[in-house]
């Protein structure tokens, strides 16, 4: 052989080498323990859906890693993700049904516990309503959906998402006629410039924001801009920092579309192909008036830099700052938010705001050039928003004042004509209203279940929406959890539920990708799956004789078959029989179709670190995801040959609504009495109330309790120093707590800032109720309050 | 007369989303002075005999700014034959 010829080869070989074992070096298996069993799940804290291995021995999680097969996280997590398996470890699980009597709790067998919430619905099914969660599991959400609207036919079923995401779903809806983002987390790996908009994912989204702050590392130009009402982790970072006063971020999103029109600057090409122009109807509806676009620069014109400025408390030069970067089609924009835009009583409107910039300066629907709505919990997109466990959604992103749809559901629920309800039930904060108003007075809510989440800690004005409740006699709170809460602590009926890795499930995360796992370890004592609490229940009132929980053919409607005979899932002792989990997720996959959100099959999800939807099926049997939704080059549903098409546009015509709407103040603003603006959140330690990772020794002691964050300037005024004691007050509520100035963030001169995740600092007592008209979410970002050294 | 070992990666973001690897594959092979090996996902092996080391490099750069390549990364030069 020539010399030649066998450095060519030698050189081959070393290159080929090199690719495979590169591309194997990816996959490598966590480490290597003699009697560790390694599996994968998705992490059951935040919406970012990281994926976790986790490490299983003699039945306990012992370890957990970052997942390098994870696109999402790609190996990384972050503190709560390290130790998410410590959350099933706490001392105080609950292990068994409890029934209180006479002020005490005694222990009683679960077949009494169902035999008391059957009789619960018997006594009036109307009445009788379900609160869930973001953290349901998709199967979860949907049994409990089904059970609701399809057994006890009263749609009085809401989930605590309604309080942190819902005005980002009728953002979407009134934009787009569908639901969830176009874009993914890749539009974070291809973004020039990202824009946050009153967030701070620097410690609630940190695996995304290291994603995009590690690009900076490697050298590429990523610019920051924080929008936003105080001084965060993530301010650190920014290359801009516009601090606004409450409210206002209206009146910034109405003048960068102002500067576009006036400078001349925004895309007229993709306004006129895809696009048309909406204001508020009077009276007002979700869709709203067609305007033209004429209407709408009208409309826009007065929100100009030195308006705003004057109105927001932004210098001008950044406004034109804002109006420069989307006048910049060379530029990639994304915009996220979360819960600075959602916990808004005009979130509705911010949203499509968010939108409408985006889409009038032509930064959508190429990589990196996106409007998205990130989510806080690990289910709100994929049970909440998609499953439909809200009270006037159907699965799929069908609804219930649909005719069609309704129709449609009964028939993939083999239902008689007519017994899905088309009138709306309770929403979060009226349902809880009923729930504490005396049945004489018109509070039609007799019994509420509620099932992963914790509303005594987290409702706002919890003084007037949940405390009041527990002074009524004939009203009944159900409660299953896994630890004692603020809301179990006042629960008549507690039960022991299973967590994450102790049962089988499936979430969907922010970037609507469905990821599933199977149970690996025991749950303790006698917890037990929520879904199972739901059929077992189902059943106790179909052997009661309750036609609502038989289909048009008489069978039950959890019925599932194997070798043609029916396997009693209602008893736990046969409960994981089958796989209860993929049947329930095959007969929801069929709902979700109709919008195209569509879902490979089970099995798909179990090879997958995820799947975005929709995911459609190939020639050759494959199934491939979908990354960007209504761009031609990538999701399948749009019309052939088309760069854009927004297939579910509510003016049918495959464009987008650009929307018109006013700077509107707060309902409660600062005034003499109460001179503080009072804004709520979250930390890096804890996720949520804390039931959780205050319970995980190593995020306890990160972060031990709740403190009020005061601006320094603020607190030298009225004496305060960091470990004060100090009292706040609202019209609502009073409570003391200690005083940070100077730490992690700081909020603007007359803010104060309060985490909401320690139960011995119940904040939400002091917290609005006012929700926007459209989404009915209520307003946590802005309040007033008076500060005063104890 | 350098022989360079090289991986290139391949951009599957959305500018060669519709066209496919297929297509910036054909390019690749059809390059004067290049060889492909075997594909691994998205990283292809291949091997690059230029007549000289600043046509070995102009290469190299060439293939960087290719669309549909993310990356080229190179992972050995044998120069030997260079005087």
């Amino acid at each position: 052989m020539e010399r030649r010829v066998f450095l060519k080869r030698a050189a081959m070989g070393a290159a080929t080498a090199a690719a495979a074992s590169s591309t194997q070096a990816s996959q490598a298996a966590p480490p290597v323990e003699a009697g560790v069993e390694w599996h994968k799940a998705p992490c059951r804290f935040c919406g970012t859906g990281c994926h976790v291995q986790v490490g299983v021995k003699e039945q306990r999680v012992v370890a957990i890693a970052g997942d390098q097969l994870a696109e999402v996280n790609r190996g990384l997590l972050c503190v709560k993700g390290y130790h998410v398996g410590l959350a099933l470890y706490g001392k105080d699980r609950l292990t068994r049904p409890l029934l209180r009597e006479k002020g005490e709790y005694k222990s009683i067998p679960w077949d009494e516990a169902i035999d008391r919430i059957a009789e619960r619905v018997l006594h009036e099914p109307r009445g009788f309503a379900m609160y869930g969660s973001g953290q349901w599991t998709i199967p979860e959400g949907y049994a409990a959906q089904k059970f609701i609207k399809a057994g006890l036919a009263n749609n009085h079923i809401d989930p605590n998402a309604r309080l942190c995401m819902a005005s980002a779903v009728t953002g979407y809806l009134s934009t787009y006629g569908v639901d969830e983002p176009a874009g993914c987390y890749d539009d974070l790996d291809r973004c020039d410039v990202c824009i946050l908009w009153g967030n701070n994912p620097a410690e609630m989204h940190p695996v995304l924001f290291s994603r995009l702050i590690d690009r900076r590392t490697r050298g590429e130009k990523v610019m920051l801009v924080d929008i936003g009402t105080r001084t965060t982790r993530s301010t650190g970072f920014a290359d801009h920092h516009l601090l606004f006063k409450p409210n206002t971020d209206l009146a910034i999103a109405n003048c960068i579309s102002q500067q576009l029109i006036a400078r001349g600057t925004y895309d007229q090409e993709f306004v006129a192909k895809f696009c048309n122009f909406r204001a508020d109807s009077d009276p007002p509806e979700l869709n709203g008036k067609a305007i033209d676009f004429e209407e709408f620069k009208r409309q826009v014109s007065r929100y100009t830099p030195e308006y705003v400025s004057e109105l927001s408390g932004i210098p001008v030069r950044q406004l034109q700052l804002l109006g420069d970067l989307f006048s910049d089609r060379n530029l990639r924009i994304t915009s996220l938010w979360c819960m600075g835009m959602n916990q808004h009583t005009r979130g509705t409107a911010i949203n499509t705001l968010v939108h409408g910039v985006h889409l009038l300066s032509g930064h959508f629907g190429r990589p990196g050039d996106a409007p998205t709505s990130l989510t806080g919990q690990p289910s709100a997109c994929g049970t909440v928003r998609e499953v439909g466990t809200l009270a006037h959604a159907l699965p799929g992103g069908l609804l219930l004042a649909n005719d069609e749809h309704r129709k449609l559901a009964e028939g993939l629920w083999n239902l008689p004509p007519g017994r899905l309800q088309k009138a709306a039930g309770h929403h979060t904060v009226e349902m809880w209203k009923r729930f504490c108003t005396p049945a004489a007075a018109g509070g039609d809510i007799h019994t509420i279940w509620v099932q992963v989440t914790n509303p005594g800690q987290t409702l706002p004005n919890s003084n007037a929406l949940f405390a009041p409740s527990r002074k009524l006699p004939e009203k009944f709170l159900i409660v299953s959890d896994v630890y004692p809460t603020a809301t179990t602590r006042n629960a008549d009926l507690i039960l022991p539920s299973a967590m994450w890795v102790e049962k089988n499930g499936m979430t969907g995360n922010s970037e609507r990708r469905t990821q599933q796992w199977f149970k690996m370890v025991p749950p303790p004592g006698q917890a037990r799956d929520d879904a199972w609490q739901v059929i077992a229940v189902a059943r106790k009132l179909h052997d009661r004789g309750f036609a609502g929980m038989r289909d048009k053919d008489g069978q039950f409607l959890f019925s599932i078959r194997r070798d043609g005979k029916e396997v009693p899932i209602w008893d736990y002792a046969h409960y994981y029989d089958v796989n209860v989990d993929e049947h329930l997720f095959e007969e929801y996959r069929k709902f979700t179709r109709f919008k195209h959100k569509d879902l490979a099959p089970y099995a798909e999800y179990v090879k997958a670190r995820g799947l975005r939807w929709p995911v459609v099926q190939q020639p050759d049997g494959s199934w491939r995801e979908t990354k960007f939704r209504f761009a031609g080059f990538d999701d399948p549903y749009v019309s052939p040959g088309a760069k854009i098409d927004f297939y579910h546009s509510t003016t049918h015509d495959g464009r987008a609504q650009i929307w018109f709407r006013p700077y509107e103040p707060p309902p409660e603003s600062p005034d003499e009495q109460y001179p503080f603006w009072l804004c709520t959140g979250r930390v890096l330690e804890h996720w949520h109330s804390g039931t959780m990772t205050q319970r995980i020794p190593q995020l306890h002691n990160a972060m031990p309790g709740a403190y009020v964050e005061l601006n320094g300037e603020d607190a030298k005024r009225v004496g305060i120093r960091s470990g004060d004691r100090v009292r706040l007050e609202t019209r609502r509520g009073a409570l003391e707590l200690a005083a940070w100035v100077g730490g992690r963030g700081e909020p603007a001169v007359g803010h104060v800032f309060v985490p909401f995740f320690d139960e011995r600092v119940p904040i939400n007592e002091l917290t609005l109720d006012a929700y926007d008209p459209f989404s009915k979410q209520p307003d946590y970002k802005k309040c007033a309050v008076r500060v005063h050294k104890v | 007369m350098p022989i360079s070992a090289l991986i290139i990666t391949l951009d599957d973001r959305f500018e060669h989303a519709e066209r496919g690897s297929e297509h910036v594959l054909g390019q690749l092979a059809a390059r004067e002075y290049l060889e492909l090996g075997a594909v691994s996902g998205r990283r292809v092996p291949a091997v690059a005999d230029t007549p000289s080391s600043e046509a070995g490099h102009a290469l190299v750069a060439q293939l960087q700014q290719m669309p549909g390549v993310l990356q080229v990364d190179v992972l050995s030069i044998y120069f030997d034959d260079e005087r």
